[in-house]
């Protein structure tokens, strides 16, 4: 096996969760459609 | 233990390719290995497995990995119950362009007035969170209101509210003189200006009206907006059978400013019916390449994904993307679909009525209260604020990780699948260009 890149779910999840907690509500500026703002 | 669901397979080279749209992790396997592992189940018999499960490419067996991201999704919302910290108002829905795509077509008209204006002001003062506010003056044209745009701010500033702000704009009023009213009071961070094609391509897609050459007014207006220091940032909206149009105008645009370093450009996808214009993440077999993977390669080759600011900085993604590959392919993974889904955030258009979401603008039916009598917990508040994703399917999905579900008001404004990510039906080779381009950055460290 060789491993192009390395990252322990349980780190994402970390990450995730922090990235979570402190996220200011900007809505239109990250949407999923699109990953960018709208307009 | 079984396979994660968020795993991305393919042969590449001789062996099979592993990606997980969660971890982002990365391996290849001999095709042997693969087979036993993970078709054939025998995950104990081998000693990789520790390290596939340590990266998450297999799971526990009573693992619900659906409920994982549901759960990230339920913390953000969590965390934003409280106080508005950003706020999207429409101070006209007036517009003076026609594009055939606008999400707002049937329903451009009406302009704030003062009464409205106070109002919204008070409700800000009643509802934020006393710390700066984040506005985006969005429209209609929000410049045809450039008169209740400072109204407000003189509003806000007696209020003692303080505010940054940008604009969506189409530039056609961006004159010296608006750039002028703009740089002096209000508090503008970042322009965004819609560019989907060039010359007269552009003039029949904007259609103003009576202006003959619109486009050269907007690339002169963009040029006086670059100089006078404004990050702007353009916005190609493309149909993906008419890819040439999109090529050539970021061809344009790169030739006409790539030297500014306070440009940003990027493309998307135009959102319509898919019998008005083909969704993106159709498979486009009729193609020798899909349209949105050949524009992806075009602007990666070009340099045209330069800045994206909101990356930088302590962003806990920066970990696991120090190159900002992930969000430069537009896969990276999220712990919300969309900010709608908080409580605290809310649009409000020309007449003060409050929506979850800005696509939402001047359809009475999306609306949740308004800036007189406050927000209206009614059903079109509960559709967006809640952490479902917007279809069934997308518990099953690969991407949802990515897209946590997705864009819930174009699966009402639109018919298919409008609210995927565009990234859905080329996953497979975006995760070969990642593959690459990890290899040239840690060849050129």
């Amino acid at each position: 096996m060789k491993i192009i890149k390395n990252v322990k779910k349980s780190e994402m999840f970390k990450s995730m969760q922090v990235e979570a907690k402190k996220a200011n509500a900007i809505c239109g500026n990250d949407c999923p459609r699109c990953r960018v703002q709208d307009g | 233990m079984k396979p994660s669901m968020f795993n991305v397979v393919q042969m590449y080279k001789g062996n099979v390719l592993l990606y997980n749209t969660y971890s982002t992790s990365m391996v290849e396997l001999k095709p042997e290995l693969y087979n036993c592992i993970f078709e054939q189940g025998n995950m104990e018999d081998y000693p990789e497995t520790e390290q596939l499960l340590s990266m998450g490419f297999i799971v526990e067996d009573d693992i619900d990995e659906a409920e994982e991201q549901r759960q990230l999704r339920e913390c953000v919302i969590n965390n934003n119950i409280s106080n508005i910290t950003n706020i999207i108002i429409a101070p006209t829905l007036a517009c003076n362009a026609n594009c055939f795509y606008c999400f707002e077509k049937g329903y451009r008209r009406g302009t704030m007035n003062k009464s409205t204006a106070k109002a919204v002001v008070h409700f800000l003062k009643e509802n934020w969170n006393g710390e700066k506010i984040g506005i985006t003056w969005f429209g209609g044209e929000p410049l045809l209101a450039a008169d209740i745009i400072e109204f407000l701010i003189n509003e806000l500033n007696q209020t003692g509210i303080a505010f940054s702000s940008k604009i969506t704009t189409n530039g056609l009023l961006l004159s010296k003189e608006m750039l002028g009213r703009i740089q002096s009071k209000w508090n503008v961070e970042q322009i965004q200006i819609t560019i989907d094609a060039i010359g007269e391509e552009y003039n029949k897609i904007k259609n103003y009206e009576e202006i003959p050459d619109a486009f050269s007014v907007v690339i002169d207006n963009i040029m006086k907006a670059l100089h006078a220091g404004f990050e702007i940032r353009i916005r190609i909206n493309f149909d993906p059978d008419k890819m040439e149009t999109a090529v050539k105008t970021m061809e344009y645009l790169n030739k006409s400013f790539g030297y500014f370093q306070n440009l940003q450009i990027y493309f998307a996808p135009i959102d319509e019916d898919d019998c008005v214009v083909r969704n993106i993440t159709n498979s486009f077999n009729d193609y020798n390449e899909h349209p949105f993977i050949r524009l992806i390669k075009y602007g990666r080759e070009h340099g045209l994904y330069s800045g994206f600011s909101d990356m930088e900085g302590d962003n806990e993604m920066l970990k696991f993307d120090s190159y900002n590959l992930l969000k430069k392919l537009k896969i990276y993974p999220s712990p919300i679909n969309c900010y709608a889904a908080c409580p605290n955030v809310f649009s409000i258009d020309s007449d003060g009525r409050l929506y979850k979401c800005h696509r939402g603008l001047g359809r009475i039916e999306f609306s949740s209260g308004n800036v007189f009598t406050g927000v209206e917990k009614n059903s079109a508040y509960y559709f967006f604020s809640n952490s479902n994703e917007s279809m069934d399917e997308c518990k099953e999905c690969v991407l949802l990780p990515v897209c946590q579900g997705g864009c819930k008001i174009n699966t009402k404004l639109y018919k298919g699948k409008e609210c995927c990510a565009p990234s859905k039906a080329i996953i497979k080779e975006l995760v070969q260009l990642y593959r690459e381009d990890l290899e040239r950055k840690e060849g050129d460290r």
